[in-house]
């Protein structure tokens, strides 16, 4: 599946590539965190780590995550379904 | 040394200015061009609203008069003194973010160069995770020649740790006052804390007067009323010292520590003959230690003239050590960076605690190359004067 965005086709990821970004963007080895991480478990899912996040899905995706959004994600599993619905991560 | 503190991950690099700029605008609605235009020094027309917004973060009333705070911090009074800086950004005609700056200029292995440290940051709550906090830090970078921040919390420990080329934890030395309080707070009143407290007591004052008395080389102590030059002319530090300290002016001092509104310093000064070799500025805060109110003498700057630390300490620290006493306090306290080559906290009785998780010094440097080079090698000398904090 590909997704269309301004000036870019990209095409979607697994979860546990997703999973794999989100480990990233919030400074931790991917094999620590799960579907199941919440987000007060992760010192790095601060402002810094959200707005990493944010620029990371835009820049590389062309989503918007917004402030709003992202302060209702708390967890990796409502990270990941955000970008299952957003066509991010293929279902 | 800066010695790293967090170097196992370095995750994705935090986005540019620009990115960011394209982010928060587009979070509020706006053009990325009037976003940088509404950005801007505070006034004293902005006064109430930012003394408002403060408070209602807070949560509860300061325990110092904030709007005298800010306008002897921020220059936000009729003389336009000082050394702060207060950027807000409006947003629909309301502050929905503000930082606080104060120049700084740091002698870097002999060579000044001026910069600033950030303070007082502070984003309306509807804004939380849009960027707008690290948009307000990338806004002031480009300002100066570098930007340092000095402590931080549980929420921004992690923007700290990303977004500046160097953090460091700074350590705390603690001297004890008053043996048989802390004693008597940990044991209660058995009976034998006040004959061992007695015993303490005696063994830490005289090895104090030998201490004194084997390096006073005929130094004399003096209450500083104000800072000039000419008493700092004899206090510079040597060229191409392979350290970063802060360049200390009378003008910076005298505003910093005497003309303070948060706290009131007791400054003493080291003489010989009619040099002066050496400062101490310490205040009397007060903390709430498990259900006991308790004083500590807070050593917030200090500063030898290069091989003359020895007679300074004899006669500074006696001073500090009574002024202590006789205001209750239990114990002399400071933080430092560095000084791994001064050991006179050590050597007067001293005791290095374990640093706080949230007490660093982060330290941005504008030129990139500067950055990654040399600077990475050297030594630090800071004490609190570095940070913003009164007690």
């Amino acid at each position: 599946m590909s997704i269309g965005a301004e000036n870019m086709t990209i095409k979607s990821i697994s979860t546990q590539q997703a999973i794999a970004l989100l480990a990233e963007a919030f400074m931790v080895p991917t094999e620590s965190v799960s579907l199941n991480t919440r987000r007060e478990d992760l010192p790095g899912w601060d402002s810094m780590g959200a707005l990493v996040l944010i620029a990371e899905l835009d820049e590389r995706f062309g989503v918007l995550l917004s402030a709003e959004e992202s302060r209702k994600l708390h967890s990796i599993g409502d990270a990941v379904h955000f970008m299952e619905r957003n066509g991010i991560v293929s279902r | 040394m800066f010695r790293a503190e967090s170097p196992a991950l370095t995750g994705m690099r935090v986005p540019s200015f620009e990115a960011t700029t394209s982010l928060v605008s587009r979070g509020l609605g706006i053009t990325p061009s009037l976003l940088i235009d509404s950005f801007g020094p505070a006034s004293q027309a902005d006064l109430l609203e930012i003394v408002s917004m403060r408070a209602a973060n807070r949560g509860a009333a300061a325990p110092w008069d904030d709007e005298a705070y800010l306008r002897w911090r921020y220059q936000l009074d009729s003389t336009k003194t000082g050394w702060g800086q207060l950027y807000v950004l409006r947003h629909q005609r309301q502050i929905i973010g503000l930082i606080g700056t104060e120049s700084i200029v740091l002698d870097v292995d002999g060579l000044q160069r001026s910069g600033q440290r950030v303070q007082d940051i502070l984003i309306a709550p509807h804004t939380r995770e849009s960027g707008l906090g690290l948009w307000l830090k990338q806004a002031v970078f480009r300002d100066g020649d570098f930007t340092m921040t000095v402590g931080c919390n549980a929420n921004s420990i992690g923007t700290v740790r990303r977004l500046y080329d160097s953090v460091a934890r700074r350590e705390t030395y603690v001297m004890p006052l008053d043996i048989s309080s802390l004693l008597r707070r940990k044991f209660g009143n058995r009976s034998w804390v006040e004959p061992l407290a007695t015993i303490g007591n005696t063994a830490a004052g005289l090895w104090r007067s030998g201490h004194q008395l084997r390096g006073s080389r005929g130094a004399r102590l003096e209450l500083v009323g104000r800072f000039t030059d000419e008493m700092l002319a004899g206090l510079k530090v040597q060229q191409n010292t392979l350290q970063i300290s802060m360049v200390r002016k009378a003008d910076h001092l005298n505003w910093r520590l005497i003309d303070n509104p948060r706290a009131r310093y007791r400054i003493s000064s080291a003489w010989i003959k009619d040099r002066c070799v050496g400062y101490m500025a310490a205040s009397v805060t007060n903390a709430l230690s498990g259900t006991s109110h308790t004083s500590a003498l807070r050593l917030v700057d200090w500063c030898f003239a290069p091989g003359f630390s020895a007679p300074a300490v004899s006669v500074l620290l006696p001073e500090l050590y009574h002024f202590g006493r006789a205001n209750g306090c239990e114990r002399i306290t400071t933080t430092v960076l560095g000084f791994e080559s001064d050991t006179w906290l050590g050597r007067s009785g001293f005791l290095r605690r374990p640093a706080g998780e949230f007490d660093v010094l982060g330290i941005h440097w504008s030129d990139r190359s500067f950055a990654q080079g040399q600077v990475k090698n050297l030594a630090w000398a800071m004490t609190d004067l570095a940070g913003d904090s009164d007690g």
